[in-house]
């Protein structure tokens, strides 16, 4: 490997062993004069660069910084805002309490909110497995041509946002929405019933805004199992449900808990479509929290609500993966 | 055609209708002529286009704060992403896959606990509310952003950077007429990403956005809990075509299938 020469490698490969001791100026004098003398690195790998002269980290030192302060420092501050004492007028005081986190597990209004947006994590959690499973499944074993455009109408709804869907739900579920009209064009009812603002709403929607995101890691989880795999299960005499039951969705956990663990943690943190499709009267951790911070300013209290909500999210969601994961090894050796 | 095959392709029509039904109602109802957002549409008219264009509000939001934000994100985004993403695909370095965990890492923070931190950490250090979404949306980008180019490349074989090397190129123009040009459909699919994500964040924006400064999706979220008109279905169809046109120029770069590695 030929490289520009350096005083310092100079140095080292002993052609410069003269200049070892002579001073600054002499070498600055020498790579003057001969600044493209190339010899022989004799030594490649070992050359030292200096540390902050390596590629990656003068690549990686913007970013990094803008991810320090950006990411990591807000966050660590919003825990020690957490701790602070909450005064009505001032936003920043000095005082150290774990006041907040008292009158979050005191308060039985805020213990509801926890236990209902659980719940309702869980619930959005299993419909929407039990929706795009099949779907996934689908997609991930078509022959069809149009495969690109199935996925693309996947993707599509995936892309246009929570608040474009969430106001179709709207239109859908209102007073004079769709459901309604239709409902009383066949003369089922005669008024219009209450669909929007109800726990069934709020539900509905959010397994359709976050379908996808279960969708998608189960098509790459079943797409890494080789087909044949199945037809020798078939061709064994396995007919197609234990086929399902005993090689595909064994095999496509890791993805089936991937899809979970996303759907569970968007759902905990949900706002706007449980506000909008929710109404007033239902509270999740997210429209509780998303009000303390920008109506009450109450900014200690909600930031201790949403590390509770974090934790609880953590907890739950590494005691499934931990009761979940010995099964896929099992379903990996058979 | 088994009767248990017709039943399953049934289902996959009803999911489909499922997911795509919001999505078509608003379209639908945006042209319809009466007040009530109503469906199916009984006649067809542009008059709430109209009312959209007319209303300073919604406007300002989609033009001067929303597109305006969106792009400036995509470009420092995928800046920042180029830099992390060469850094890790090309340098093997001690702790690089701690670094990329870290540049993936706001995937997999809540984007509630995202916004909340930064609404009072920029507020203490008093950040302009336009810096503070332009930050927070380049927060949530960078992540879908750095794995738009690395896995483009990482599909790039190197001996091609270090052929331009040996005839002479020097770093820079070999990143610019080597790696760059190659890896370009992965480049550009990161700044639509990016510019994807930051038009339509609603989580992370809900508690960035501050008076007189509000984006779009906060300005019609705010709307509708008081409110609905098809105004709002004439908005979001302009959205809904705009982003149909990027996923497909996407879907022709990288194929919208790269989405899927998880």
């Amino acid at each position: 490997m030929i490289r520009a020469c350096t005083p310092e490698c100079l140095c080292r490969s002993g052609a410069g062993i003269a200049f070892r001791h002579a001073g600054v100026g002499a070498l600055r004098a020498w790579v003057i004069m001969f600044p493209s003398y190339t010899i022989p690195d004799p030594t490649p790998g070992l050359r030292k660069t200096p540390f902050w002269k390596k590629p990656h980290i003068l690549l990686l030192t913007v970013p990094t910084l803008f991810f320090l302060i950006f990411l990591v420092l807000p966050l660590f501050f919003m825990l020690v805002v957490s701790f602070l004492k909450y005064q009505p007028m001032k936003i920043y005081t000095t005082q150290i309490t774990v006041e907040s986190y008292l009158r979050f597990i005191g308060d039985p209004f805020y213990r509801k909110v926890l236990w209902y947006t659980l719940k309702l994590s869980f619930a959005v959690t299993f419909f929407s497995l039990l929706i795009g499973y099949p779907l996934a499944y689908f997609l991930a074993r078509t022959q069809s041509q149009r495969k690109g455009m199935y996925l693309f109408l996947l993707l599509v709804p995936l892309m246009v946002g929570i608040i474009v869907r969430t106001y179709g739900w709207i239109v859908i579920m209102g007073k004079n929405g769709l459901i309604n009209n239709f409902l009383i064009a066949l003369s089922i009812i005669d008024r219009p019933i209450q669909i929007l603002f109800t726990h069934t709403a709020v539900l509905v929607g959010i397994v359709e805004v976050l379908l996808p995101y279960m969708v998608l890691p189960i098509v790459s989880s079943i797409q890494k199992i080789p087909f044949s795999l199945e037809e020798a299960a078939s061709s064994l005499g396995a007919n197609r449900w234990s086929v399902l039951y005993r090689v595909v969705i064994p095999q496509s956990l890791p993805g089936v808990i991937s899809g979970s663990v996303l759907v569970f943690t968007l759902t905990a943190g949900a706002i706007v479509t449980p506000a909008l499709l929710g109404g007033p009267q239902i509270h999740t951790m997210g429209t509780v929290i998303y009000q303390l911070m920008v109506s009450t300013l109450n900014w200690p209290f909600g930031s201790a609500s949403a590390f509770v909500l974090l934790v609880m999210e953590f907890l739950i969601v590494f005691l499934s993966i931990n009761l979940l994961l010995p099964i896929t090894r099992k379903g990996k050796r058979v | 055609m088994k009767f248990s095959q017709v039943l399953f392709k049934l289902f996959i029509i009803c999911v489909y209708a499922f997911i795509l039904a919001p999505v078509v109602v608003v379209i639908f109802s945006s042209f319809n002529p009466t007040s009530l957002a109503l469906f199916p549409p009984k006649g067809f008219s542009l008059r709430w286009y109209q009312a959209f264009f007319e209303d300073p509000t919604f406007m300002r939001a989609f033009f001067n704060i929303s597109l305006k934000i969106a792009v400036i994100v995509a470009f420092l985004s995928t800046f920042l992403s180029l830099l992390v993403s060469i850094a890790i695909v090309r340098y093997r370095f001690w702790g690089s896959s701690f670094m990329e965990t870290f540049f993936l890492s706001p995937m997999m923070i809540p984007h509630m606990l995202i916004g909340i931190s930064l609404l009072l950490f920029l507020s203490k250090i008093f950040v302009g509310d336009i810096y503070r979404l332009i930050i927070g949306h380049m927060i949530i980008t960078i992540p879908i952003a750095v794995r738009a180019i690395y896995s483009s490349l990482s599909g790039l074989n190197p001996t091609l950077e270090e052929a331009a090397r040996t005839l002479g190129a020097n770093s820079l123009q070999t990143f610019y007429r080597i790696t760059l040009r190659l890896t370009f459909s992965g480049v550009l699919a990161a700044m639509i990403f990016s510019f994807i994500i930051s038009f339509t964040d609603a989580n992370v924006s809900l508690f960035l956005t501050g008076p007189g400064l509000t984006t779009l999706p906060i300005e019609i979220f705010a709307f509708l809990q008081w409110e609905s008109t098809p105004v709002i279905a004439a908005i979001t169809t302009i959205q809904v075509f705009m982003i149909i046109i990027f996923s497909f120029i996407l879907d022709r770069l990288v194929g919208l299938t790269s989405f899927i590695k998880y």
